[in-house]
């Protein structure tokens, strides 16, 4: 009897360990994501693998970075009620610290496009099976990778510059300027050759176009960088763009931001593609205020608060078209009819008829309690509708479809006066200044003889209001001249910038230094 | 109705399908009465004819009647608590019985994983609940039956809301990232998700046994972190044919309502408003406007018995339970049939169960609970013409009662479940057996927007499908022996489980005919069409054994070791070995305390384990995948918009469970002849590789896309911090007096943990992950959007630890002054208790039940948002409360600990007044009540009510008022067994 029990235990305990063996397979099978070497192993899937890099340009396009550089750079006051516009106005008087979370959604973008980037250059690397366009599909990773450490260098100085996938992170240190310049210089001297000329194929890709005017702005902001000018470089990059004889300038200005815009090719280098559907903006809902919808043309209830001061407004003249892109005064919808802001007691009416939504130049104070009724704070800045929604009923604000310019041909333009101004004094291409200028006013009656740096400047401004220029363009004319472009105190509430010139950079966002105890932070943080 | 009279038949035609048959042909009748020492009847004490399988239960008086075939034969009585006894028939007709208690703090059989144990010979500490103990009252969700049952087990409501779930915490908080749930085990199969539960109709619920410590739920491996609630579903037994049916009916209003303004106070408040926008010379009260009284009812029919062997219980529930926001509620059809079979002289056991429940819900409309409070009393709900008053302003500021009535949010929630058992005996002492279980549960939802509400300019709609599978089977062996004073029992299985997850979700906007709602997604606008579908699986293998050896029942130890491997763990770290041991002193055994009359029962405990809890983990979390990211990104070849897809997560090869290291000592009592019983535990528990989303530096790592609370950012879910838990719990039962006429038993818990986030810092793949400080939760800023950083993760403090500045008044212009320097403030309970009264006085019975909270805070975020910044909000067309309008404050809302309120609280959670009938023809037992659930609350806390809820780290301890407020609700049932 013992033995068979024996036996039976023994056998049953046999059994046990066949199922060990037999049954502990544990291999994860995925159904609804996929793993990295399934999805290269299809060339089909693959072609579309340079997309992340382009979802991180639509980030850029319609982030913090434009918002930050715009508001920073004097070109948007943020009054949105209710304190909801702090940060940017954190921007507008330089009074930013390490920790906004807003410095650190800028590191994110850039540096999503950057680590895309190296992905998938690993990835294209690691195949067996390259496609046939691999030198020309590497090519544009690298310079939209320049792209993104462009901008990262221009913002935050020095930065770690990291190429690799899997990089040791221990490895990973700030980079000073000077290197990620030099990089930069070297990568798109290599790499711009490769890339495709524009061409439908490419609208809204890196080509080769893009890449030189890339160079130029890097070379254009070079005594920035590095405190040694690049004149004669920048005119060289411009130039590259210009004889290329691929783009001109639109006749009409504002055809480069129209809800159609992606017909327009013919001056926008790079844009971030948008749909109404697909992949939308609420670009209305920033700057119209509640009840100012009707007057633009959308449904929605926008949420106030992007808006321009006088002293914005006021360098446009009446007879400059570009001044459309300003909302100002009393709204009206299309068919005439005032707008009502009833959002509003009557106690608390303008003068102008009550309730009636009119913007005033008056931008007294973030401050609402400075105000004297709500009204005038609401109503308070010029509104900007360069990107005008579609005029379908369809459009609430926050659906639009207008494709977001990166670069455009006015860019290489004035970019090439301008180094030409600073390298030899006077300005041998004149017709590219004029050629903007009479875009601008209809006629030749308005063309500057003889630009100085100061005409530049304003023209800069004027064209490329709410493009993410300004920030950039105020230093640059600030260190070329010593004249406080950027830190010089401006209405309302900022002061003169500290001497130091910290702001001229802003801070590692506190996080990645606390994630990398190799960066090193800005000095003045 | 019609259900009810479906059901009936539907379980009859079960049972005979089944082969039961009734009693054979009877001969001779005996009957007579069963008493306690104290000379109380005892009803439902089983009474059988012993090798016969007849057999019936006593009445509420104690009486029974019995066929039996033959003057002789041996009468069997037996009663859970009392001494079985066995008296031999002898021709008599009359046999009165004596049934002796025994100590039943002892003899009471708990399950706990992977078997059962008598609770003297129990090892770990596990706290046992009946269904005589359980809560009473308009329970319409399980766990509510033991809600302040059971010391360290914190069940928190923090809404009304009947599709809401309760938060079920054990010895507090264990993960950051994981479920916090306790397993919940029912017959020995575990759910997929503790929210199932409600999916289970409470009165099929025959016991619960919450494992607590490290040691007794070291069994559950990779699954028993958060402790193991072993609920045990009433099963037939040998007797007649017993049909228990139990119902209730219950009345929900709104338990506190906010003070707020009436339209004329609004107008008088604000004057320049009048005839404004937000004026239509109303007084409407949004908060009664847009609840009711809800009214709830519920029945269950059961019907078991059991013959030689084979045992059966078949039951049918129904809930219709009205929730307190209009076009909201629960309804729920179940059935659940269990079977025993026992054959070949009982070596031979066969257990099936089947259960099918029917949950059909109709969610609260979004935004109501806000509206509700925020919205302009001066506005109507009505025009004259009797339509709605439609208005859209501010943030989705709307008319709450047509938003509630016009919007369609429902789903229809299906669970199944298949499980069976087979044991036998293979050699004595030696039993060999099989699981098999499936569980299905599905859930269908559907939406529908009309035009115009929320703001929309376009109706939408959607439907949804998702299905959680999980196949389950084990082979399990036991030994059980004793030579002498040594007594053995081993336990080995095998088990495997398989998890699949599968939905699907379609929707769409502009619908010309909005009459088809999601019924027909295709006639919407071809180019706003929606759908997704997703599809994920994950494998559990597990070996585990425990032995346990005692001498004596003086001297036991206990050990155990699991072993899991799961596909959801990176490839280095795929399998994990979970030990625990223990051993216990039954002190009261020994020679020297034989001798002390008041102690009945002593017995002291000390137990290790550890546990893991793997819920944080996704099926494929540990692998890089690709996944669409972000935006759509044009093609320029193709000219379309295209699906981008990147990477969406890190690797993580090392990726595993979080591993919880318990400790625990405990002590059982019963003391001066069994009035006073009880227990007392320490416990000293640690998270080791707790799993968090750690922040990582970009570069080298990607930016990953946002998710619903985080924000794109670099991070990998790694094991790197820990967590520590350190706690006592108390829990008393004394019976004060203990008459046959009249008794008063005074029971209660209390317990006290402490919980730290102790590091949350480390290595990940070589690279040291600096201390992470993350944001948990946030409140509202001045916009009302939820953006201020409130709560925070950080080492060294408790989790959800508040920072803020203190608030020091207002300035002249109404502006609030706020120190810049902040603080922190852990808003954590020092105690949760509870305590209960028993009375009963021949057949009355009255319980009054308490629970508290001591020392917490919560953020009154929802009074924060209505109180500040009076004058604009009139301006922006909403209300306020009437203590506001003097507050002063003339800015927007900002983070103080100004809100940061007392949320300590006494609750009157439950009282209850029963009447037992006795003596009625052909009734075994009838039973008659009324109750009150929330009867009051004694709370400074200002806002709706103080218990807020935590399951979720965005709001915890955070009150928004975003869901349904508390209901105070009365209820009448009964409960009656004939048989």
């Amino acid at each position: 009897m013992k033995s068979i029990n024996f036996k039976i235990v023994t056998g049953i305990f046999i059994l046990f360990l066949t199922m060990n063996i037999s049954c502990t397979k544990l291999d994860p099978v995925p159904y609804s994501v996929v793993t990295s070497e399934v999805f290269w192993s299809d060339p089909a899937q693959a072609a579309n693998a340079v997309a992340p890099v382009y979802d991180a340009l639509n980030g850029f396009a319609n982030g913090e970075n434009m918002r930050l550089s715009n508001a920073s750079g004097g070109q948007i006051a943020d009054i949105r009620d209710f304190g909801g516009g702090g940060y940017l106005q954190l921007m507008w008087k330089h009074t930013w610290s390490k920790t906004d979370g807003s410095i650190n959604q800028m590191w994110n973008t850039l540096y999503k496009g950057v680590t895309s980037a190296n992905f998938i250059l690993a990835q294209l690397d690691a195949l067996d099976d390259k496609p046939s366009n691999i030198a020309a599909l590497n090519a544009q990773l690298k310079v939209m990778r320049a792209f993104f450490l462009y901008h990262a260098m221009d913002n935050f100085g020095n930065i770690p510059l990291d190429t690799l996938y899997n990089a040791d992170p221990n490895t990973i240190k700030t980079n000073s300027r000077q290197e990620v310049f030099n990089f930069l210089e070297r990568e798109l001297i290599a790499n711009a050759p490769l890339l495709d000329d524009k061409s439908d194929l490419n609208y809204g890709r890196a080509n080769k176009q893009v890449g030189y005017t890339l160079l130029a702005q890097l070379y254009l902001n070079a005594q920035v960088y590095t405190g040694t000018p690049r004149w004669a470089g920048t005119i060289a990059a411009c130039d590259s763009v210009i004889n290329s004889g691929l783009y001109s300038l639109s006749g009409n200005y504002f055809d480069n931001f129209s809800f159609d815009n992606n017909v327009h090719k013919e001056e926008n280098i790079l844009v971030a593609p948008k749909d109404r559907v697909l992949n939308n903006f609420p670009g209305m809902m920033e700057t119209i205020q509640d009840n100012g919808g009707p007057a633009v043309g959308i449904t929605g209830s926008p949420w106030n608060g992007f808006c321009a001061t006088a002293d914005i407004y006021n360098k446009y003249e009446g007879s400059d078209k570009r001044i459309r892109q300003w909302l100002v005064g009393v709204q009206k919808d299309a068919n005439g009819t005032r707008t009502i802001d009833d959002d509003y007691s009557p106690g608390d009416a303008l003068a102008a008829g009550s309730g009636v939504l009119s913007y005033n130049l008056n931008v007294v104070s973030f401050d609402q309690s400075l105000y004297p009724n709500s009204d005038s704070f609401q109503f308070a800045g010029a509104r900007n509708v360069k990107y005008y929604p579609e005029q379908n009923g369809r459009c609430d604000g926050t659906n639009m479809g207008n494709d977001l310019v990166m670069m455009r041909l006015a860019d290489v333009y004035l970019m090439k006066v301008e180094a030409e101004l600073r390298l030899n004094g006077s300005v041998a291409s004149m017709d590219l200044l004029n050629q903007v200028r009479q875009r601008a006013y209809g006629d030749a009656s308005h063309n500057i003889p003889a630009p100085t740096l100061n005409d530049i400047y304003d023209e800069r401004t004027r064209e490329f209001m709410w493009e993410g220029y300004s920030r950039r363009d105020g230093i640059r004319f600030e260190v070329a001249s010593d004249t406080p472009y950027f830190s010089a105190a401006r209405r309302p509430e900022k002061l003169l910038d500290p001497a130091d010139g910290h702001t001229r950079i802003f801070p590692i966002p506190a996080v990645q230094i606390t994630a990398n105890s190799n960066l090193t932070q800005n000095p003045g943080y | 109705m019609c259900k009810k009279s479906l059901l009936k038949p539907m379980l009859f035609s079960l049972l005979l399908l089944l082969g039961i048959q009734q009693s054979q042909a009877q001969d001779k009748v005996v009957s007579g009465k069963v008493v306690n020492e104290q000379n109380t009847p005892i009803s439902d004490v089983s009474v059988i004819v012993k090798g016969s399988g007849t057999g019936i239960n006593t009445k509420s008086d104690g009486t029974f009647q019995i066929s039996v075939p033959s003057n002789q034969g041996v009468l069997v009585f037996s009663n859970i608590g009392y001494a079985t006894k066995e008296i031999s028939i002898n021709g008599s007709t009359v046999i009165n019985v004596t049934l002796l208690q025994l100590n039943t703090t002892l003899t009471d059989v708990v399950v706990v994983g992977y078997g059962s144990s008598k609770k003297k010979d129990l090892t770990g500490a596990v706290a046992n609940v009946t269904s005589k103990d359980f809560n009473q009252g308009a329970i319409t969700n399980p766990i509510q039956q033991i809600q302040g049952r059971v010391a360290g087990l914190v069940i928190t409501t923090s809404t009304g809301d009947p599709n809401a779930n309760p938060s079920i915490r054990l010895r507090g908080q264990t993960s950051l990232s994981g479920g916090q749930d306790p397993l919940i085990v029912v017959d020995g199969i575990p759910l997929d998700d503790a929210n199932q539960l409600s999916n289970i109709p409470p009165g099929d619920i025959a016991s619960y046994d919450v494992l607590k410590d490290a040691s007794a739920t070291s069994i559950f491996g990779s699954r028993g972190a958060n402790g193991v609630i072993m609920i045990t579903t009433k099963k037939g037994r040998t007797g007649a044919v017993k049909v228990e049916y139990n119902s209730f009916f219950a009345m929900d209003k709104q338990s506190k309502y906010l003070d707020l303004l009436t339209g004329d106070e609004w107008r008088k408040a604000n004057p320049a408003a009048v005839g404004g926008r937000y004026d239509n010379g109303a007084n409407t009260d949004w908060q009664r406007a847009v609840t009711r009284t809800a009214y709830t009812h519920n029945h269950n029919l059961a019907i078991s018995g059991g013959s030689k062997g084979f045992n059966y219980r078949g039951s049918a529930s129904y809930l219709n339970q009205e929730g307190l926001i209009l076009n909201s509620g629960k309804q729920q059809i179940g059935l659940r049939f269990n079977a025993q079979q026992k054959a070949l002289n009982d070596r031979l056991e066969i257990n099936l169960g089947i259960v099918s429940t029917q949950t059909n819900r109709k969610f609260v409309a979004g935004f109501t609970p806000e509206r509700m409070n925020s919205t302009s009393p001066a506005l109507a709900v009505y025009n004259d013409d009797g339509s709605y008053n439609t208005f859209s302003f501010g943030l989705g500021e709307q008319n709450a009662v047509q938003a509630t009535e016009k919007t369609v949010s429902k789903a229809t929630e299906y669970l199944t479940q298949i499980f069976g058992t087979i044991d036998y005996e293979l050699i004595k002492n030696f039993k060999v057996g099989v699981l098999g279980a499936f569980t299905n549960f599905n859930s269908t939802g559907n939406y529908f927007l009309p035009t115009n509400i929320n703001g929309n300019l376009l109706n939408e709609a959607s439907r949804s499908s998702n299905t959680r599978k999980n196949q389950r089977g084990d082979v399990h062996l036991n030994y059980l022996n004793n030579w002498g004073k040594h007594n053995v029992n081993a336990t080995a299985v095998y088990e495997y489980n398989y998890f699949a997850s599968e939905g699907f979700s379609a929707s769409g906007r502009d619908f010309a005919i909005p009459f088809f709602q999601d019924n027909n997604l295709g006639t919407g606008d071809p180019l706003q069409r929606s759908i997704s579908s997703g599809k994920d699986e994950f494998k559990l293998i597990s070996f585990l054994g425990r032995v346990g050896y005692n001498y004596d029942s003086k001297y036991y130890i206990t050990a155990s070791l699991r072993r899991d491997g799961s596909s959801k763990f990176g490839k280095n770290n795929r399998w994990g070995y979970f030990p625990s041991a223990s051993i216990a002193w039954r002190i009261s055994q020994e020679s020297f305390l034989k001798n002390v009359s008041w102690i009945d029962e002593m017995k002291i405990r000390v137990g290790y384990g550890q546990t893991g809890n793997s819920d944080a983990i996704t099926p494929y979390a540990a692998i890089l995948t690709y996944a669409p990211i972000g935006s759509n990104v044009y093609n320029p070849v193709t000219g379309t918009f295209i699906t981008a897809y990147g990477p969406n997560q890190n690797a993580n090869p090392d990726l595993r469970w979080e591993k919880r290291i318990g400790r625990n000592i405990g002590i059982d009592f019963s003391l001066f002849k069994k009035r006073l019983t009880g227990d007392f535990n320490v416990f000293n528990d640690r998270t080791e590789n707790l799993l968090f989303d750690y922040t990582l530096p970009s570069p080298p790592f990607f930016i990953l896309p946002g998710g619903p609370g985080v924000p794109e950012s670099a991070r990998v879910l790694a094991n790197v911090g820990t967590l520590s838990n350190k706690g006592a719990e108390l829990a008393l039962n004394y019976r004060i007096i203990d008459k046959a006429n009249f008794s008063w038993t005074l029971g209660g818990i209390i317990s006290s943990v402490r919980t730290r986030v102790t590091s949350l810092a480390g290595n990940f793949a070589g690279f040291t992950i600096k201390d992470t400080v993350a944001i948990a939760g946030y409140s509202t800023d001045a916009a009302g959007n939820s953006t201020v950083p409130t709560t925070y993760l950080r080492a060294g403090y408790v989790p959800y630890v508040f920072y803020v500045g203190s608030f020091n008044g207002i300035d002249a212009n109404g502006k609030q002054l706020i120190d810049s320097v902040k603080r922190f403030i852990d808003p954590s309970p020092r105690f949760n208790y509870a305590f209960t009264n028993n009375f009963r006085y021949k057949n009355w019975n009255l319980n009054i039940f308490f629970r508290g909270v001591s020392g917490q805070k919560a953020y009154n975020n929802g009074l924060a948002y209505l109180e500040s910044g009076v004058p604009n909000r009139f301006i922006r067309g909403y209300n306020t409360t009437k203590s506001a309008l003097t507050n002063g404050i003339k800015d927007g809302q900002a983070l103080s600990d100004k809100w940061l309120e007392n949320a300590s609280f006494l609750r009157l959670d439950n009282a209850s007044l029963g009447y037992t009938f006795q003596n009625i023809k052909g009734v075994q037992n009838l039973n008659v009540f009324i109750g009150c659930n929330n009867l009051f609350v004694i709370t400074k806390y200002r806002g709706l009510d103080p218990e807020i809820g935590v399951a979720n780290a965005n709001s915890a301890y955070i009150s928004r008022d975003n869901s349904t407020p508390r209901t105070r609700s009365i209820s009448v049932g009964i409960n009656v067994t004939f048989q």
